[in-house]
C-alpha cells in the first residue's frame, strides 16, 4: 500500500463498488453499452443536438411536437475497454494546494479503474506528458487493483504537454477502441481540440475529467514577480494587482468553458472538477452525471 | 535666473550621483521573486489584454523612478538657491569663496571711559559701538577683542563666533587706570601681521596723545569716538598728600591740587575723610565716614588748578581721602566721579609708655609730652627699681640701674650703668649739630642757634656710637646708638643750664627721639599711581604676599629677593599687603589715577573714522506667492515624493 492508496482509500472504492453495482442492477456483466448513434437498434436516450451531430439521427417527432432539436441515441452493446489516460507532465505535480493534480487524478483513475475491474471490464492505463510515458496492459478482474495502484505510484509526473503527439501515438498502439478518460488539466500550449478530436476520429468514445485547483484559479500572488512556466520554462514578469487576478479568472474561466464547449460540440463527455472535493465525491457526481457507468 | 549656491557643473555631478544611486536602488526594488506557474500562455493572454489599453501603461513601469529623478532635480535646484536676476537666461554661479577679513577690535577701558556725559556711561556707549562693528561682520572676518588702558590685553583670540564676541564686549568694565596707546599700537601691528585684509578698529573717547600716524596708516587704524562732543565739566583731584606735622604731633600737614576742567566757574567743597576701623578701602567705605575736618571751599575758575596746602589738620586713623565736589551739583555737572577722590596713608601713631627717672624737671616733662600718645611716669632715682612695662626709660641726671628692656635717654648722666663710656666732663661751649647728621631722623630740625653749654661730658666714642652734636672745640655732645638689640641716646650736658630749653626744637629732639626709637618717622607716604610698578618694601621673607585690593578681591604677589612686593595695581583706593591671608597687621598702601590726561576727558587726535561694510547686495529672490522660489520647489518635491509613495502603493504606477 502506497503514499496514495491507504486503507481509507480502499473503503471508499469498495462503496463506490457498491453504489456502482446499483446503479448497474439486471445488466449483463461484461456488456459496457457505448453511446453510439446509430449503430444500435434500442433507443436509450436524447440529447441536445450540437453542430457536427449527424442530423439524420435527429427526433424530428419531437422537433415538431417540442421545436427542440434532439437526438437520438441509441445503445450499442460491446465489449469496451476502458483506457485511463492520465496527463503526468510538471502541470499535474504543482502542488499549491494541499496535493498535486497528478495524485487526485491517480485517485480518481483508481477508483473508476476499480469499479471497471469489479464489473470484469478491461482497463489500461496509459501516462502521458510530451508523448506515452508509459502503459499498464489492458487488464480485467478485480484482483487487478494493486498491480494498478503500484503501476500508478511508480509514474512521476514530469515534462511538458503533448496533447495531441501523445494520443496519436496512444491511438496507434490501441487499435481496440474503447472509451478513452483523459484525467488532465489541458494545460497544453497547443490546445486540446486537435487531440480529442484525433480520439473521436479513431472511434474512441472521449470522456473528458478536467481537473484544476481552486489555487490556480485564486492565487494569493501579489506585487512584482517572475512567473516561470512550469513546463516549457518561460519568464513573464509581471506585477500582479487584484484587477489583474480578476482578469486571470476571467481568462482561466474562460478557458475551462472553452474546454467544456468543445467536448460539448464534439460529443465528448466533459466533467469537471477541482482537486479540493474528496476523490469519492468526484467519483459518485461522475457516476451520477452518467456517461461512464450505465 | 541665477542659481547662486552652486555651479552648473556641481548641480550636474551632484544629479548625476544622486540620480545614478536612485536608479541603482530602483533596480534592485524591482527585481521580481520567481514563481513557478503551471500554465504560463494563461498569464500571458491576461497580459496581453492590459498592455493594448494605452501608452501609460507603457511608461507607468518607470514612473516611480522618473518621480524620484523629479524629486532630487527639485531638491538640488532649490539648494542652488535660484535668484532673479532679470533676463530670460538661467545663469549658474559657482559660490564664490568669500576672501578671509580679520579685524582687532580695541576697547578703550581708561579711567575716562567711566565718564557720564553721554547716556549711561562713555563704556555703555563703547560696548554698544562695538557690538555693532561686531553684527556687521561679513561672514568670512574673524575678530579679536582686546581692552586698552596703561596696558592692553586680548580678550578673546581671533573667531567668527558673533555671540562669543559680544558675550565678552558685556563683561568689560572701564578701569581706574590711564591710557598709554604706544603698547596698543605695537600690540595691534603684531596681531595683524599677515592677515589679509585686516584692521584696527579703536572704540575710544581718544582721551590721549594720538599716536604715531604712520604706525596707524599701516595697521589701517579706524576709531569709533564715544563720548559728548561738547566740553565736558569736570573736578578733579590732581595730587593729594598727608604727612603728620612736623611741628605738632597731634597734626598732619595736607597738600592737595585741585583743577576745574570745565568751561564754568565752580564752587568745589573738599572733604578729608580719615578711617580710624582700619577698613575703609573704597571712596564708598570713607563717604559713610564723618569728615575728620570741616569741609573747605575753593573758588575754581575755569580751567584753574589750585594748590591746597593746610597746616595743622585734624585726622583719625592711616587711612584718608580726599573727595572734591561741586558745590552746587545743579550748576556744575561733572562727568568724571573717578577722578573727584584720592587716597593717601599717614604712618600709624604708637601710643609709648616712658618713665622718667629723675628729680622733677618740667622742661623735660613738657618736652617728652610734646608728641601725641605718650604717657609719662616720673619716678625718683632712689624709688626706681625696674622698667618693665615701659617702652623708654628717660635718665635725668642719674641712672642707678640699667634698663630692663627697651631704649633709653641719659640727660647729663655721669656715671652709673650707662651703655656709654665717659671720663668725667670738660669745658664746652657752642653746639653744633654735626654736619653728616642733619639729616638723620634724631636732628631733624634741630638748630643749636646761640646755645653753648659750659661743661659737657667726656665720651669715649665706641664703635657704633654716632655723635649727633659737638661743642665748637670740637669735643662729642650728644651721642647715639643703635644695634640689633637696643638704641639709646645720651646728651652729654645739662639742658637746665643751657638756653635750649627754651628753644622749640628741644621738644622736636626729643619728639625725634621717641620716633626714631619706635621706627615712627613722619616722613611723607606718596600713594602709587595706577597701573604702573609698585615696588613696596616688605619686611618678611616670604615668596608672596597677599593684596587685598580696594574691591575686595584677594590677590597673591610675588616678592623679590630684595625683600620687594612687585606689583601693580589697578583699582584706586587703599592696598592691604599681609604676609598671609588673615593676617592683623598689613602694610597699607594707596593708591591713585592722578592723571591729567584722564581728567581732561577731551578728545585728541584726528583718526580715519570706522564706516559700517556696505551689505554684498544680493540677487532679489524670486517668490511665488510670498514665499522663495527654493520653498516652492522643495513643497513640489515633497508633493512630488507623495504622489509618488500613493502611486506605488496603491500599484497604480506598476
Amino acid at each position: 500500500m502506497g503514499r496514495l492508496f491507504d486503507e481509507g482509500f480502499l473503503k471508499r472504492l469498495e462503496y463506490l463498488h457498491l453504489v456502482s453495482k446499483k446503479l448497474l442492477a439486471g445488466k449483463q456483466r461484461a456488456e459496457r453499452r457505448s453511446k453510439k448513434v446509430g449503430s444500435g437498434m434500442e433507443f436509450a436516450d436524447h440529447r441536445d443536438y450540437t453542430p457536427g451531430d449527424d442530423f439524420r439521427y435527429l427526433d424530428w417527432q419531437v422537433f415538431a411536437r417540442m421545436e427542440r432539436m434532439l437526438l437520438r441515441l441509441h445503445e450499442e452493446e460491446e465489449d469496451l475497454t476502458i483506457y485511463l489516460l492520465i496527463d503526468a507532465s510538471q502541470s499535474m505535480a504543482m502542488g499549491l494546494g494541499s496535493s498535486s493534480k497528478y495524485e487526485h487524478a491517480a485517485r480518481i483513475a483508481a477508483a473508476l479503474g476499480y469499479v471497471a475491474l469489479a464489473n470484469l471490464d478491461r482497463i489500461c492505463i496509459v501516462p502521458f506528458g510530451a508523448q506515452i510515458l508509459d502503459r499498464m496492459p489492458p487488464t480485467r478482474g478485480k484482483n487487478q487493483i494493486f498491480k494498478v495502484f503500484n503501476f500508478l505510484e511508480n509514474v512521476t509526473p514530469k515534462g511538458p504537454t503533448g496533447l495531441e503527439e501523445s494520443l496519436r501515438k496512444f491511438v496507434h498502439q490501441n487499435k481496440r477502441r474503447g472509451m478513452a478518460v483523459i484525467l488532465s488539466d489541458f494545460y497544453d500550449p497547443n490546445g486540446y481540440d486537435e487531440a480529442i478530436n484525433y480520439l473521436r476520429y479513431n472511434r474512441f468514445e472521449p470522456f473528458v475529467i478536467h481537473l484544476y485547483d481552486e489555487e490556480e484559479l485564486k492565487p494569493t500572488l501579489r506585487g512584482d514577480l517572475s512567473l516561470v512556466d512550469c513546463e516549457t520554462g518561460t519568464v513573464k514578469e509581471i506585477t500582479i494587482t487584484p484587477r489583474l487576478l480578476a482578469k486571470y479568472r476571467e481568462v482561466h474561466e474562460e478557458f475551462c468553458e472553452g474546454l467544456k464547449q468543445f467536448c460539448r460540440r464534439n460529443q465528448a463527455s466533459y466533467f469537471r472538477t477541482p482537486i479540493q472535493v474528496p476523490v469519492d465525491e468526484i467519483v459518485l457526481r461522475i457516476f451520477r452525471a452518467g456517461g461512464f457507468l450505465k | 535666473m541665477t542659481f547662486t549656491a552652486m555651479s552648473l557643473s556641481t548641480w550636474v555631478t551632484l544629479f548625476a550621483g544622486l540620480g545614478g544611486a536612485v536608479t541603482l536602488l530602483y533596480m534592485l526594488r524591482m527585481r521580481r521573486r520567481r514563481v513557478e506557474v503551471p500554465f504560463g500562455p494563461l498569464w500571458q493572454k491576461v497580459l496581453t489584454d492590459k498592455q493594448t489599453t494605452s501608452l501609460w501603461r507603457v511608461i507607468k513601469r518607470i514612473f516611480s523612478l522618473l518621480m524620484q529623478l523629479a524629486f532630487i532635480a527639485l531638491l538640488l535646484t532649490a539648494i542652488a538657491d535660484p535668484r532673479w536676476t532679470g533676463g530670460h537666461a538661467v545663469d549658474f554661479q559657482a559660490p564664490r569663496e568669500p576672501e578671509p577679513r580679520h579685524t582687532l577690535l580695541v576697547i578703550d577701558t581708561s579711567a575716562s571711559m567711566q565718564a557720564t556725559d553721554v547716556e549711561g556711561t562713555r563704556m555703555a556707549a563703547a560696548i554698544t559701538a562695538a557690538e555693532t562693528v561686531v553684527s556687521s561682520m561679513h561672514p568670512a572676518e574673524s575678530m579679536m577683542i582686546a581692552r586698552m588702558d596703561r596696558d592692553v590685553t586680548a580678550v578673546t583670540d581671533w573667531t567668527k563666533d558673533r555671540a562669543a564676541l559680544k558675550a565678552s564686549l558685556r563683561g568689560l568694565m572701564a578701569g581706574d587706570t590711564g591710557t598709554d596707546v604706544a603698547p596698543v599700537m605695537q600690540f595691534a601691528r603684531n596681531a595683524v601681521r599677515g592677515l589679509p585684509n585686516a584692521q584696527v578698529v579703536l572704540v575710544t573717547d581718544r582721551a590721549f596723545a594720538p599716536p604715531d600716524a604712520d604706525l596707524a596708516k599701516a595697521i589701517s587704524l579706524k576709531v569709533i569716538p564715544v563720548g559728548s562732543a561738547t566740553e565736558t565739566a569736570n573736578l578733579a583731584v590732581l595730587d593729594f598728600n598727608i604727612r603728620s606735622h612736623l611741628g605738632n604731633g597731634l597734626k598732619y600737614a595736607l597738600y592737595a591740587k585741585v583743577k576745574n576742567y570745565g568751561k564754568k566757574p565752580v564752587r568745589a567743597a573738599v572733604y578729608l575723610y580719615g578711617d580710624a576701623t582700619g577698613n575703609a578701602r573704597r571712596r564708598e567705605d570713607f563717604v559713610k565716614l564723618a569728615p575728620s575736618m570741616e569741609p573747605f571751599y575753593l573758588e575754581l575758575a575755569p580751567g584753574e588748578e589750585q594748590i591746597v596746602e593746610k597746616e595743622a589738620v585734624d585726622l583719625v586713623g592711616s587711612r584718608a581721602a580726599l573727595l572734591v565736589e561741586p558745590y552746587d551739583k545743579k550748576k556744575y555737572s561733572d562727568a568724571l566721579p573717578t577722578d573727584d577722590v584720592a587716597y593717601a596713608v599717614v604712618p600709624v601713631r604708637k601710643s609709648v609708655k616712658v618713665l622718667l627717672v629723675g628729680k622733677p624737671d618740667l622742661f623735660l616733662q613738657a618736652a617728652l609730652s610734646t608728641r601725641a600718645a605718650v604717657d609719662v611716669l616720673r619716678v625718683e632715682p632712689e624709688a626706681y627699681t625696674t622698667s618693665a612695662g615701659y617702652d623708654l626709660t628717660v635718665f635725668d641726671m642719674a641712672a642707678p640701674k640699667a634698663p630692663d628692656a627697651g631704649s633709653a635717654i641719659y640727660v647729663n648722666v655721669s656715671g652709673g650703668a650707662v651703655p656709654f663710656a665717659a671720663d668725667g666732663t670738660v669745658a664746652g661751649g657752642a653746639l653744633n649739630v654735626v654736619s653728616d647728621r642733619a639729616t638723620h631722623p634724631l636732628m631733624k630740625f634741630i638748630k643749636f642757634v646761640d646755645i653753648e653749654a659750659d661743661r659737657v661730658q667726656r665720651f669715649k666714642v665706641r664703635k657704633g656710637d654716632l655723635v649727633m652734636a659737638r661743642t665748637k672745640g670740637g669735643r662729642a655732645a650728644v651721642v647715639a646708638h643703635a644695634d640689633q638689640e637696643k638704641r639709646w641716646v645720651a646728651v652729654g650736658f645739662d639742658p637746665i643750664g643751657t638756653e635750649w630749653v627754651g628753644h622749640y626744637s628741644f621738644s622736636i629732639f626729643f619728639v625725634n627721639a621717641i620716633n626714631w626709637f619706635f621706627a615712627e618717622e613722619s616722613k611723607l607716604i606718596r600713594p602709587w599711581s595706577l597701573a604702573t610698578r609698585w615696588d613696596v618694601p616688605v619686611p618678611w621673607k616670604v615668596d608672596r604676599v597677599d593684596v587685598l585690593t580696594p574691591k575686595g578681591a584677594h590677590e597673591s604677589a610675588l616678592v623679590d629677593g630684595g625683600g620687594t612686593l612687585a606689583w601693580t595695581g589697578r583699582e584706586e583706593g587703599i592696598y592691604e599687603l599681609r604676609k598671609a591671608a588673615g593676617d592683623k597687621e598689613p602694610i597699607v598702601v594707596a593708591a591713585a589715577l592722578r592723571s591729567p590726561e584722564e581728567s581732561t576727558l577731551g578728545a585728541r587726535g584726528d583718526y580715519a573714522a570706522w564706516v559700517p561694510p556696505e551689505i554684498e547686495t544680493e540677487a532679489p529672490k524670486l517668490t511665488v506667492f510670498g514665499a522663495d522660489l527654493w520653498q516652492i520647489l522643495v513643497l513640489l518635491a515633497l508633493g512630488l515624493m507623495t504622489v509618488e509613495w500613493f502611486t506605488y502603493h496603491r500599484r497604480w504606477t506598476v
